[in-house]
């Protein structure tokens, strides 16, 4: 009779990796289960912090992973009774159904979530003059950035616009006004994005016009290139466009991480990104301009709303024109 | 042209087929845990804006994190030990 050959502890470390899914696995669940269920007492009940947390789990899932595998080399196995084991079909029609059924939930628990958000910001924006809606607004636009809930631009633009309108009669509301705005060019997310793109070399540039314009220029980018009428623009309203001999020209101008005085300024085809926009209620005129995670300091005035309310309904750029004639 | 076709059905069914389907294997429960993690992440976010309170919402947090960190780490560890234990096989004598 032949003699059957017992697998060694190298043999065995192997077929377990290799080989023999169902003890693999169920050597991780235990050890996500043993090592989730300390680390999270460790985390809740002792407060500890999050370094000395991972440290203890570490530790532990270590420990629990040498102890296995030293169970599972030491027990007598042959070669005859080391069967591979691997995902029968079964078996993945149903892990696979778990993954998606994850994932719709986890969409729909998603939405869930927007249509609270949007509700409530909706409700919070039916008495913009009330003390209590003002609160409101604020608490369900720190909810929303703080669960990276997207609320529907409509709704944006519905309560901004109610808030702005407000603010005339009730200036309490201006600063959920201009909260309502940061959050709308949060939104903003898509813009031209044409080529080529250049960074521009202000001091040796005829752009450079506006510089002095603008507290802080931040990055600007020129992108694309183009024919008059179809270019980009940045100057003082008092002051000509240098750049006007020039062709081809930008398509667009980039600013980003600047801080920006609109009062007094022609924009046209400009995304402003990532920056500080301020505006005291001066003459001004935007032609095709995206503000892209913007946030505002604009001085409440007739001006001021204006704006505000131009902004909201901006889909996704702003065309506006104040005159030094409107009342400020 | 019959020489290749012998080749590549031998590195299927030898080489990359078993490699494969260990690799499936174990993507698939790999992503089932995480699935499972975020739903649960949503959950919170859920419970968050319906307004339960924060302290309970970060301890469930924590709680979510240190499942998360230990099921990140085991199943990232069992793709590369496989790796590693395959190679070191093929560099034996």
């Amino acid at each position: 009779m032949a003699k059957t050959k017992t697998l060694g502890f190298w043999e065995n470390f192997e077929f377990f990796f290799l080989s023999d899914d169902d003890a693999r696995w169920k050597a991780i669940g235990w050890i996500i289960a043993v090592v989730g269920c300390l680390g999270s007492l460790e985390f809740v009940v002792l407060s500890s912090n999050v370094d000395d947390v991972i440290l203890t789990m570490g530790g532990i899932g270590m420990l629990m992973f040498i102890a296995w595998i030293t169970l599972y080399c030491s027990a007598p196995r042959t070669k005859k009774n080391a069967v591979p084991t691997l995902l029968s079909r079964r078996g993945f029609v149903f892990q696979t159904s778990a993954i998606l059924a994850a994932a719709l939930m986890g969409i729909g628990i998603r939405r869930v979530q927007a249509e609270i958000v949007d509700r409530e910001l909706e409700d919070a924006s039916l008495f913009p003059t009330k003390q209590e809606s003002i609160n409101d607004v604020t608490a369900v636009l720190q909810k929303a950035k703080a669960t990276q809930v997207r609320i529907s631009a409509d709704t944006t633009k519905r309560a901004g616009t109610r808030f702005a309108e407000a603010s005339l009669s009730a200036p309490d509301a201006w600063p959920a006004t201009q909260a309502l705005l940061n959050y709308k060019s949060s939104l903003n997310t898509s813009h031209p994005n044409p080529r080529p793109q250049v960074r521009l070399p202000f001091r040796t540039f005829a752009y450079y016009t506006w510089f002095t314009a603008v507290p802080s220029t931040g990055v600007t980018y020129a992108l694309g290139l183009s024919n008059p009428p179809d270019v980009a623009e940045v100057h003082p309203l008092d002051k000509p466009d240098v750049n006007v001999n020039q062709i081809p020209r930008a398509t667009f101008f980039l600013i980003t991480v600047a801080r920006l005085k609109l009062d007094g300024m022609f924009m046209k085809n400009v995304i402003i990104k990532d920056s500080q926009v301020d505006y005291y209620g001066g003459e001004m005129v935007l032609r095709n301009v995206y503000f892209v995670n913007c946030t505002f300091s604009i001085n409440l005035s007739q001006n001021g709303v204006q704006l505000a309310k131009g902004m909201f309904n901006a889909e996704p750029s702003i065309t506006l024109q104040i005159p030094s004639s409107a009342p400020a | 042209m019959a020489g290749d076709e012998w080749f590549f059905s031998e590195l299927w069914v030898q080489e990359l087929r078993p490699w494969f389907l260990h690799l499936l294997s174990d993507f698939v429960k790999t992503l089932s845990i995480l699935g499972v993690l975020y739903v649960i992440w949503e959950v919170v976010n859920l419970l968050r804006i319906r307004g339960y309170p924060p302290d309970l919402l970060s301890n469930i947090e924590k709680t979510h994190f240190a499942f998360m960190w230990i099921a990140l780490v085991s199943t990232s560890f069992n793709f590369v030990i496989k790796q590693v234990i395959v190679l070191w096989r093929k560099r034996k004598p």
